[in-house]
C-alpha cells in the first residue's frame, strides 16, 4: 500500500478511529499495539501477501537471538553472527542475488566461458533494506550491552513492522523507538493537531514538487546523447525530485506516527545548503548515515586509526556500503565511493568535521562548491547505468546554443517553479508548531496547490526500490 | 479555542480560493457531429439490415473485407463497422454500447486487429479519436475512463473530490497555463519566438528517436506521457485491457466472438525475402501463443492471418491496406478460414443473390453529367443499395469497362476521379462517378461503356 493511494485514506482512517477507540479497553496498550502490528502487516503485503513471510521471519529471528543473548551470555557472539547471516542473507539474496549472477556472467565472458544467465529472477521486496537495518540494530544494541532484550514479541514485532515508517524509514533505533511502543500513548490533542501540516507539507513535496520534476530528470537521463548543458538541467531535476520525494515520505510517516502517539526520528536538514561533505551527511537520510556511522564506521575504526590511509579505507568501505545499500548496481557503489573520496579529500585539506568558513564569502563559496559537488553525486547515483553516463560523457557536447540551451533554460526555469513550494515548505517547517493564522493560511494554500498542480500519472516514491 | 479558529481560517482559505479558480459550469460536451452521424448509422443499420455477421475494426478492415462478397460466399447478411484509425476503446465502446444493445444485434462479430493492439487500452484515445468515443460512450464508463485515460474512477473518493471540489477539475486549465507562462516567458528571454519555439525545440530534443525508453519503467514512461515500445507480455497486459470485458459483453448478449489478426504488407514483404517480418520476434511470437491460449479458455477463436501465404506485397496499397484485388482475395480466404465458425444462414435465400445475374456488362446509356475537369456522373438509383456509401467505402463490386475492357483503380475519391481521372471509378449511393482512359469526354469520344457486378461464382 502506498502513502499516495485512495485506499491508504480508508485504512489510516480506520486504523487512527480504532487505535484511539483500542485505547480505553482494558490492557488498551496492548489491544493498540496488536492493531498496529496487524495493520502494519496489512499495510506491507496489500499488494503482495508472501512479503510478509519475510518481515515475520526477519522478526522471529532477531526477537529469537536477542532472548539468546541475555539466556546465554557466552554464546552472545554467534547469536550476533546468526543475527547477521539471517537478516544479511535475505537482503543478499532478494537484492543483490540478480546482480550478482549478472556480474558472474559478465567476468565469465570476459574469460572466454560463455555461461546462461540465470533464470530466475528474483523480485525485491519494497523497504527490506530500511527493516533489515532497524532489526539489526536492535540485536547490535543488545550485543554491545546498550540495551536489554525484549520478552514482548508483540512489541518487538511492532518495533520491526510500524507501518508508517516500514517501507522507506527513518531507520528507527531499538533504544528510540521500542520504548515509545512499551510506554501507554495518551491523546494528546497537540500532538494529534501537529501531525497535520507534516502530513499536508509531505503529500505537497511529493504530489507537486518530486513528481512534477520527475517528467524533466526522466526524460532527460533517457537520452542517449544529451549534452552537457542538458544533462546539467535534468540533474537539478533529479536533486530537487530526490529530496522532494524522500523527506515527504519521511514527512508523511512522521504525520502518521504522530497521530497514534509516537514520534519518529527527523531524516533531513535542509542537505542542500550543507557546506562540506562532512556536513551534507548529517543532514542527508539522517537516519540512514548515522546508521552507517554507528554500526560500520566507528567499528571498523572511525577517526581513531592512526594513519590517514587506514582512515581513508575505512571511509571507502563505509560509503562503498553506504552505496550498495541503496541498490544492486554498480552507479550506486561509485556514487557512494564518489561521496567517501569527497570525505577523504575534504578531511586531508582540514575541511572535516564542523568546520565552517568565518566569512559570510567563505560560507557562500563552500557552499556553491558542495552543491555542485552534490549535483555531481546525483548524476552518478541518477543514470540508467555507468556505461550510459561513460558513454554520454565520451560523446558530450557542452551545447550552449539553440535547442540544448532553450530546453536546459526551459527545464531549469520549471524546475525553480515547482522548487518555490519546497521554499515556502522550509519556511512552514520552521513554524510547524505553531497553529496561528499565517500557517493555517499557509497550509490551506498548500492544499490548494495539490489541487492545482498534482502530477496525474504520479511515481512510486524513489527510495521504494532500496 | 485558538484551535478551531485556526481551523475554520485553514478551511475558509481554501474554500475562498476555491470559489476564486471554480471553474464555468460544466456544459453538456459537443460532440461531433459526423462521429455523432456515424453512431447513428451503425445503430440503424442493426435495426435496417438485421445482419446475422458484423465485421467491426479499422481502415484495415475497411480495405480489407468485401461486405457483399463476404456475405454472398458465406450466405449471411453482415455489416461491416469501421472508422479510420480507431483502436481497441473504441471496439469496446461500439461493442458495449451499440452491438450489444441493439435489438438486431447478430450472431457473430468478428473482431479484426495487428499485432498487440488489443491490448493496448490507451492507444489512440485522444484528439479526434475521443470525439468518436465520445459520441459512443455512456455518461458514466468507469472501464473505459481507467483504462484509456488512467483515471482512478473505481475510487468513489476519486469522485467526490472529482464532482465536488472544482480545483481538481481546474489542475487542467491552471498548470498548462503556469508551465506555459514559464515556457513564454524563458523563449523570449533567450531570443526566440516564445512557447513555440520552446515547445518546437523540446519536441526535436525528445525526439523518439532520441529516447530509450526501455531504461524506463512503465510508470516513468507514463507520466511522460511516453508508450512502452515492446510492450508485448499478454499475461501482463490482459488485466489492463478490454480484452476480458468484450468476452464478457458478448457472452451476455449472446453473441459469438471471433478474433482476426490481420497480414499487414510487411509480413507479405518478409515472407517474400524468405525473412522473418519485422514484428516477428520472441515477444510476438510469445504474445500471440498466451492470447491463443487466453482466448481458447473462453472458447473465442482466434485467426492469425500473418502467415498466410496468398496475400502478396502486390495486393498491398500501403502497409497496411489493401487493392481492390487484395481485398476480394483477402475476403475468400477469410470466409474460407472462418466457415466452420460461422452460423448457418436464417435466410432461405442467399443475400445479393440477384447479383449473379448481373455479371455480364450491361451498357450504361448516356448522356453522363460532367463533374470537371475528367470526372462523369451516370445515374443508376437501382444499385444504390449496392453502392458504396459513407458507412462503407470500399462495398460496390460494380466494374467499369470502357470498350470491354475494365478500367480504374475502383472505389476512387470522387475528388481524384475529377481531378486525375485516367480511368478512376467509383460507384457512390445513386450514381456512377467515372472517367475515360484518356481523360477525353465519354460523351463524344465514341467509346462504349458498360458496368458488371464482379460477384463470386
Amino acid at each position: 500500500m502506498i502513502f499516495t493511494s485512495f485506499v491508504y485514506v480508508y485504512f489510516l482512517a480506520f486504523v487512527v478511529a480504532a487505535y484511539w477507540m483500542a485505547y480505553w479497553l482494558p490492557r488498551g496498550k496492548m489491544w493498540q499495539n496488536i492493531l498496529l502490528l496487524v495493520a502494519s502487516y496489512v499495510f506491507y503485503g496489500y499488494v503482495h501477501p508472501w512479503f510478509c513471510y519475510l518481515i515475520a521471519g526477519s522478526t522471529v529471528l532477531d526477537y529469537g537471538c536477542g532472548l539468546g543473548m541475555a539466556k546465554y551470555p557466552a554464546r552472545r557472539k554467534w547469536l550476533l553472527v546468526a543475527s547477521l547471516i539471517g537478516n544479511l542473507g535475505m537482503l543478499g539474496v532478494f537484492k543483490y542475488f540478480n546482480f550478482f549472477a549478472d556480474n558472474v556472467v559478465i567476468a565469465m565472458h570476459g574469460l572466454g566461458f560463455d555461461m546462461d544467465p540465470v533464470v530466475a529472477r528474483l523480485f525485491l521486496p519494497v523497504g527490506i533494506s530500511f527493516y533489515t537495518f532497524q532489526t539489526l540494530s536492535y540485536t547490535i544494541d543488545i550485543y554491545r550491552g546498550e540495551m536489554e532484550p525484549r520478552r514482548s514479541f508483540i512489541d518487538f514485532a511492532l518495533f520491526v513492522a510500524f507501518f508508517p515508517q516500514l517501507v522507506a524509514g527513518p531507520i528507527e533505533r531499538a533504544t528510540h523507538f521500542l520504548p515509545q511502543i512499551e510506554s501507554e500513548r495518551k491523546w494528546n490533542t497537540d500532538v494529534f493537531v501537529s501531525a497535520w501540516p507534516l502530513i499536508i507539507r509531505g503529500y505537497l513535496k511529493k504530489l507537486v514538487i518530486a513528481d512534477n520534476v520527475s517528467v524533466y530528470a526522466d526524460k532527460v537521463y533517457m537520452l542517449d546523447h544529451p549534452t552537457a548543458l542538458l544533462l546539467a538541467a535534468g540533474t537539478l531535476a533529479f536533486a530537487v525530485q530526490i529530496l522532494a520525494d524522500f523527506s515527504a515520505y519521511t514527512d508523511i510517516a512522521r504525520g502518521t506516527a504522530r497521530l497514534l502517539g509516537f514520534e519518529l526520528m527527523e531524516n533531513f536538514d535542509s542537505p542542500y545548503l550543507a557546506i562540506s561533505p562532512s556536513d551534507f551527511w548529517r543532514r542527508w537520510h539522517i537516519s540512514f548515515s548515522t546508521w552507517i556511522r554507528d554500526y560500520i564506521y566507528i567499528p571498523l575504526g572511525g577517526s581513531r586509526v592512526k594513519t590517514a590511509f587506514a582512515g581513508a579505507m575505512i571511509v571507502l568501505t563505509s560509503m562503498g556500503l553506504s552505496g550498495l545499500w541503496h541498490g544492486a548496481a554498480w552507479h550506486f557503489v561509485a556514487w557512494g565511493i564518489y561521496h567517501a573520496i569527497l570525505l577523504i579529500v575534504y578531511r586531508q585539506l582540514g575541511y572535516s568535521g564542523r568546520w565552517k568558513p568565518i566569512t559570510r564569502l567563505g560560507v557562500l563559496l563552500s557552499w556553491a562548491l558542495m552543491f555542485f559537488f552534490t549535483l555531481v553525486g546525483w548524476a552518478i547515483f541518477r543514470t540508467p547505468s555507468m556505461t550510459w553516463l561513460v558513454r554520454a560523457a565520451g560523446n558530450m557536447s557542452v551545447g550552449l546554443s539553440g535547442d540544448s540551451l532553450l530546453v536546459s533554460a526551459t527545464i531549469a526555469a520549471l524546475v525553480a517553479l515547482y522548487s518555490l513550494p519546497l521554499i515556502v515548505s522550509l519556511i512552514l517547517s520552521r513554524r510547524e508548531s505553531k497553529t496561528g493564522p499565517v500557517s493555517a493560511i499557509a497550509y490551506a494554500l498548500a492544499v490548494c496547490l495539490i489541487g492545482l498542480f498534482a502530477q496525474e500519472h504520479g511515481q512510486d516514491f524513489i527510495y521504494f526500490q532500496f | 479555542m485558538k484551535r478551531l479558529l485556526s481551523l475554520i481560517l485553514f478551511l475558509a482559505t481554501i474554500g475562498a480560493i476555491t470559489w476564486a479558480l471554480r471553474p464555468p459550469p460544466i456544459e453538456a460536451p459537443k460532440l461531433d457531429k459526423d462521429a455523432v452521424e456515424n453512431a447513428q448509422r451503425w445503430r440503424q443499420s442493426l435495426i435496417d439490415e438485421h445482419p446475422q455477421v458484423v465485421l467491426l475494426g479499422n481502415s484495415m478492415l475497411g480495405h480489407g473485407v468485401n461486405t457483399i462478397h463476404f456475405a454472398m460466399r458465406t450466405g449471411l447478411p453482415t455489416v461491416k463497422m469501421w472508422d479510420g484509425g480507431v483502436a481497441s476503446a473504441w471496439r469496446y465502446l461500439m461493442l458495449k454500447n451499440v452491438i450489444a444493445r441493439s435489438p438486431g444485434r447478430p450472431e457473430v462479430v468478428v473482431i479484426f486487429f495487428k499485432d498487440q493492439y488489443l491490448t493496448e487500452p490507451a492507444f489512440r484515445v485522444d484528439g479526434n479519436y475521443k470525439d468518436r468515443l465520445d459520441a459512443l460512450r455512456q455518461p458514466n464508463e468507469p472501464l473505459l475512463d481507467e483504462l484509456a485515460y488512467g483515471k482512478e474512477r473505481r475510487d468513489p473518493l476519486a469522485y467526490l473530490i472529482e464532482d465536488h471540489w472544482p480545483l481538481d477539475r481546474q489542475r487542467a486549465v491552471v498548470k498548462p497555463t503556469v508551465e506555459d507562462w514559464v515556457k513564454k516567458q524563458v523563449g523570449y528571454g533567450l531570443h526566440e519566438n516564445g512557447k513555440e519555439a520552446v515547445d518546437a525545440a523540446i519536441g526535436r530534443v525528445f525526439a523518439d528517436s532520441n529516447l530509450n525508453t526501455e531504461l524506463f519503467t512503465k510508470a516513468q514512461l507514463e507520466a511522460m506521457g511516453t508508450k512502452t515500445k515492446d510492450n508485448r507480455d499478454f499475461q501482463t497486459l490482459i488485466s489492463e485491457s478490454f480484452l476480458p470485458a468484450d468476452i464478457q459483453i458478448a457472452k451476455t448478449a449472446g453473441i459469438r466472438l471471433i478474433y482476426v489478426r490481420v497480414k499487414r504488407a510487411q509480413d507479405a514483404q518478409a515472407q517474400a525475402d524468405g525473412t522473418a517480418a519485422s514484428n516477428d520476434n520472441s515477444y510476438m511470437n510469445q504474445y500471440m501463443i498466451d492470447m491463443r491460449a487466453y482466448l481458447a479458455s473462453h472458447d473465442v477463436p482466434l485467426f492469425d492471418f500473418t502467415t498466410e501465404t496468398q496475400l502478396k506485397v502486390s495486393d498491398y496499397a500501403d502497409g497496411d491496406h489493401l487493392t481492390e484485388a487484395g481485398r476480394l482475395r483477402f475476403t475468400g480466404i477469410l470466409v474460407e478460414a472462418l466457415k466452420d465458425k460461422l452460423p448457418t444462414p436464417l435466410a432461405s435465400e442467399r443475400p445479393y443473390a440477384e447479383l449473379s445475374a448481373m455479371r455480364d456488362p450491361l451498357v450504361l446509356s448516356g448522356p453522363f453529367n460532367s463533374r470537371p475537369p475528367f470526372g462523369w456522373i451516370a445515374k443508376c438509383p437501382e444499385w444504390k443499395q449496392y453502392a458504396s456509401n459513407a458507412g462503407d467505402s470500399y462495398r460496390s463490386v460494380l466494374e467499369v469497362l470502357e470498350d470491354g475492357v475494365p478500367l480504374g483503380p475502383a472505389n476512387s475519391f470522387i475528388s481524384e476521379i475529377a481531378s486525375k481521372g485516367s480511368g478512376r471509378f467509383s460507384h457512390w449511393l445513386d450514381a456512377v462517378y467515372f472517367s475515360a482512359s484518356d481523360n477525353t469526354d465519354p460523351n463524344t469520344n465514341g467509346r462504349v461503356y458498360s458496368v458488371r457486378f464482379r460477384v463470386p461464382e
